[in-house]
């Protein structure tokens, strides 16, 4: 019975997105899969805003009240979804397929590992799966503004935002128990879905070859797939950030709103799933000036691009700051200078992209790519790429030479940093690794 | 015509291949059928010349010895071997265990070491479960093993509680045979470790000889295709060069990559297999101690959740050192995970002290000494003038009678200060400070003369009656991982409110607790 109410839950997180997505793309612009898949993602995002926010009084049967309400939506809005074999790939290919395979056995690992076993990792157990246990227990307790409650338990780190204990909640609640092991199930779902994204638009002017390829490289970094695995939220922050960036990529390809619209959203939304979500934001502030200002478009357009996407920012990742900021919860960000680190953090860097991050061969064939294509990188859309990829190296150096957080953990969430930025990397090696021979 | 063109192009093609594959077909035939040499020790055949760790049973029946894990060992040990190391160079074990892809260990003595050590053996993975599997294992690859081998002992696995063994083999092996060994080797599964999310352990090759030989051979290629750019810069030679060059580099990576992914694949296969076999079937709590390597642990966190009421306050009494997964694993990380919240724990929402429950595992009777609220991250200090009164609130955590030391960072003589704790109308004395000892981070005052208290708000309050300044450690920002309650604001100066809060620490050390349950010896509540 216990998998039943899971398997409704899931259902309904992906309707819920459903919705949303089919009240976006009115052009139809997007695949079904891609639908499908951005549905689920986003379904994640809101569905744990809407229960963020309902957990400030208490509602009773509130899941089950949200699930019908969702489930309304859905039978009101009726998305049309219909699956065409063609939208995956166009000829037939036995490349395809052998690769195909090779994912399938990655992809039944990260469920047969997420499934078989219950929440055993670090952070995990502190920061991510607790705090969900936590709202689940004072849910059944009847507690009323529980947001406020969750500011004050021991070693949990007070100030992180709050999307994977939700939707742990959400899932718990369905199961009636606290069953972490099938709660993180959402997380090989989501891998999914990202790899849906990922392939559809490398796909768009790549072709099908290749883009199963490099979804292939994406995944055969061990560091990435086993991430998948377990309740961190590096995980989750890389997709989302990722899947924002590709769209924006997109947006900037095709110039239609609906792209646009996506990339605000999942950028905003990396704030609600890990502090890291905060320059995120900046730097898809900056990404989104720095086409605006090369394409110089009117300023009236410029102001309304930013208002719009700080509206996102506002209505998604704002209100968990102001909730932190009514509560004083102190938060450990400092300004604190450490630029003697600068030498350190290099070598750290290098030794986590080369030695000692179980990446594979995927930093070094980032690297060689982006070394030897590099008239492909200023090439018309592909320079954003290459901007967000700068951008994100300045951020992160930049937060570890003001901040305390390189002083306090050293290089240990390094390689869980590169996380964020790793998806992006691995679609610009698809997008600028051309080969033509005969010129 | 165009059927006679096609059929001619592919016979151009058949000889050439034809020849190929009877050459490689020769060269394997040939390494194939090296004679290989082996030494077979057969367990059933050899009785009285082997031995099983202290409790484990044992069973001959046929050409196999069964045996079941009773303590906490399980391990076969062959004492009288004497084997020449440098000759034999793989060993295949006939092993089967009802657990897939279990961690086992062949441990050996040679001349270099002279009792078994951990880093003198191999590790291997025990195959499939419920089938007997021939471990190949690749004996080259320790240092150590040369000379004369006296003994050796395989530990038959880590979470199997049976297995059957039928043979040891010391092999001077032909090719295949060392490829075997080799593969078994490159192919080892091993469990995901804790530690791993941070820099992912596995597979290990990766970080080892993969990196360590594509490194320096990556850079020049970098640097040459750099260098090459270059010259085309300056020298008009045709660009098709190097674009051959670099699609020959990016093939070689992927080439050497893709080889090493499959290794992955095989990886992520007995991966599936092994959480098949180890976890499926079994219940949540069973699946908790398999995974936290503690079973009692994970079973005691239950008795306690079920006995001590939702509304009580909880104290971590959890030994450091009883994680099998890290000093800090049990009592800082799966103590809170595996209890419902009390909310009482965390955070005072009457002002009445709620009953207290100390948990104790992992040691006997011990003093049940702890920290009651800690506030040390001291961010400046703030300067205390003679005569000068600072007041702190401050919401104690246990009666009276058990709060012991109160600890401060001061910069001057704390022997000039004067530290009470007052009722919360801040007049009635119900402690006073007596300095007990200036450390070089914390000055420490004992509590004494201390009254009864009901309501838990009280106030700390310094007082410098000397003649000179003394410095106060004070917190702009509250530590935010203590979850304890938000002392800032509630500072004051002489009387003025000040925005940061006392940096302190208070100690409890409770007396004459009352049991409350056991689970075990070492597995208890004490409650007061």
């Amino acid at each position: 019975m216990m998998y039943i109410y899971l398997f409704i839950a899931l259902i309904l997180v992906l309707l819920l997105g459903l919705v949303v997505v089919d009240f976006m793309d009115k052009k139809r612009g997007l695949a079904t899969l891609e639908r499908l898949a951005l549905g689920f993602l986003l379904g994640v995002g809101l569905l744990t805003l809407i229960l963020f926010w309902s957990s400030f009084v208490y509602i009773p049967y509130r899941v089950y009240i949200v699930g019908a309400i969702i489930a309304i939506l859905f039978i009101f809005r009726r998305p049309k979804l219909q699956v065409n074999y063609r939208d995956l790939y166009n000829k037939k290919q036995l490349l395809w397929v052998l690769i195909f395979l090779v994912i399938l056995i990655k992809l039944t690992y990260s469920f047969v590992e997420t499934a078989s076993k219950p929440e055993y990792t670090w952070d995990a157990c502190v920061h991510w799966t607790y705090p969900g246990n936590i709202i689940y227990q004072l849910d059944q307790d009847k507690y009323s503004g529980i947001p406020n409650i969750l500011n004050k338990f021991p070693g949990h780190i007070a100030h992180y935002p709050k999307q994977l204990p939700y939707m742990h909640y959400w899932l718990f609640s369905w199961m009636g128990e606290v069953n972490d092991q099938w709660s993180n199930i959402y997380l090989p779902i989501s891998l999914v879905c990202f790899l849906v994204l990922f392939y559809f638009n490398l796909k768009r002017g790549r072709g099908s070859l290749m883009a199963i390829f490099f979804t292939w490289v994406l995944l055969s970094a061990p560091m990435f797939l086993y991430h998948t695995t377990f309740g961190y939220a590096d995980f989750s922050i890389g997709i989302y950030f990722s899947t924002g960036i590709i769209f924006f990529y997109r947006w900037v390809c095709e110039k239609d709103e609906l792209y646009f619209w996506i990339f605000a959203i999942f950028i905003a939304l990396t704030s609600w799933i890990k502090f890291e979500g905060k320059p995120m934001i900046v730097l898809g502030l900056l990404l989104l000036l720095s086409y605006l200002w090369l394409n110089k478009k009117p300023i009236k357009n410029q102001l309304v691009r930013v208002g719009q996407y700080l509206l996102c920012y506002g209505l998604i990742g704002l209100p968990w700051q102001l909730l932190l900021h009514f509560n004083s919860v102190p938060s450990d960000e400092r300004f604190r200078l450490h630029l003697n680190f600068v030498g350190n953090i290099h070598a750290d860097l290098y030794n986590k992209l080369f030695i000692d991050g179980s990446w594979g061969a995927t930093w070094f064939l980032a690297f060689f790519v982006m070394a030897n294509f590099y008239k492909q990188f200023f090439k018309e859309e592909n320079k954003y790429l290459l901007f967000a990829i700068f951008l994100f190296y300045f951020a992160i150096v930049s937060v570890y030479l003001v901040t305390d957080s390189y002083y306090n953990f050293g290089g240990a969430a390094f390689n869980r940093t590169l996380l964020i930025i790793y998806p992006v990397v691995i679609f610009t090696l698809g997008r600028i690794c051309h080969f033509d021979l005969t010129k | 015509m165009k059927k006679i063109k096609k059929q001619e192009k592919q016979t151009i093609w058949i000889w050439p291949a034809v020849i190929i594959a009877v050459i490689v077909l020769s060269v394997g035939m040939f390494f194939v059928l090296q004679k290989s040499e082996q030494l077979v020790f057969s367990f059933s055949d050899n009785r009285g010349m082997w031995q099983v760790s202290a409790g484990t049973t044992f069973d001959i029946k046929d050409n196999q010895v069964d045996l079941k894990k009773q303590g906490r060992d399980f391990f076969v040990v062959v004492p009288d071997l004497k084997i020449d190391g440098s000759w034999y160079d793989v060993c295949a074990i006939e092993l089967m265990t009802p657990m897939a892809y279990d961690q086992g260990h062949l441990l050996f003595i040679s001349p270099i070491n002279q009792s078994y050590e951990s880093n003198f053996g191999y590790d291997f993975d025990t195959g499939r479960d419920d089938k007997f599997n021939k471990i190949w294992i690749n004996l080259t690859r320790h240092g150590a093993w040369q000379g004369n081998i006296r003994e050796v002992l395989i530990i038959l696995g880590t979470d199997s509680n049976s297995a059957s063994i039928k043979s040891i083999r010391f092999i001077h092996g032909n090719f295949f045979e060392k490829i075997k060994a080799w593969w078994g080797d490159f192919s080892r599964y091993y469990d995901p470790r804790l530690g791993s999310c941070f820099v992912m352990a596995s597979p290990f090759f990766v970080r080892t000889s993969f990196t360590l030989f594509f490194l320096p051979f990556y850079w020049w290629f970098l640097g040459g295709s750099i260098v090459v750019y270059a010259l085309l810069y300056f020298i008009k030679i045709d660009a098709r060069i190097l674009k051959v060059i670099i699609a020959i580099f990016i093939l070689v990576i992927l080439l050497v990559w893709g080889l090493l992914d499959l290794r992955n694949n095989v990886y992520y296969l007995k991966s599936i297999g092994r959480n098949i076999s180890l976890y499926w079937g079994k219940s949540l709590q069973e699946k908790r101690g398999i995974i936290t390597g503690n079973q009692e642990f994970i079973d005691f966190m239950k008795f306690v959740d079920e006995n001590i009421p939702l509304r009580a306050r909880v104290f971590n009494h959890i030994a450091y050192n009883t994680s099998p997964q890290g000093h800090s694993y049990f009592p800082e990380n799966q103590f809170n995970y595996n209890l419902r919240p009390r909310l009482e724990s965390f955070y005072q929402f009457s002002h009445e002290i709620p009953k207290r429950y100390y948990v104790v595992y992992g040691q006997a009777l011990p003093q049940l000494r702890g920290t009651d609220q800690t506030q040390m991250q001291v961010d400046a200090y703030l300067s205390l003038k003679p005569g000068q009164t600072l007041r702190q609130k401050v919401v104690l955590w246990n009666e009276l009678e058990d709060i012991d030391t109160f600890h401060l960072d001061l910069k001057g003589a704390g022997t000039n200060l004067e530290v009470k704790i007052l009722d919360k109308d801040g007049v009635k004395i119900i402690a006073d400070g007596d300095l007990f000892h200036v450390g070089t981070e914390e000055t420490v005052f004992k509590l004494i003369n201390k009254n009864r208290y009901t309501d838990s708000r009280t106030f700390v309050e310094l007082k410098n009656h000397g003649r000179a300044i003394i410095e106060v450690g004070i917190s702009a920002h509250p530590n935010p991982d203590t979850g304890l309650q938000d002392n800032s604001g509630s500072l004051f100066l002489n009387g003025a409110k000040k925005k940061e809060a006392l940096a302190f620490r208070l100690s409890y050390l409770v007396k004459n607790p009352q049991p409350f349950k056991k689970f075990n010896e070492h597995a208890y509540i004490l409650m007061k």
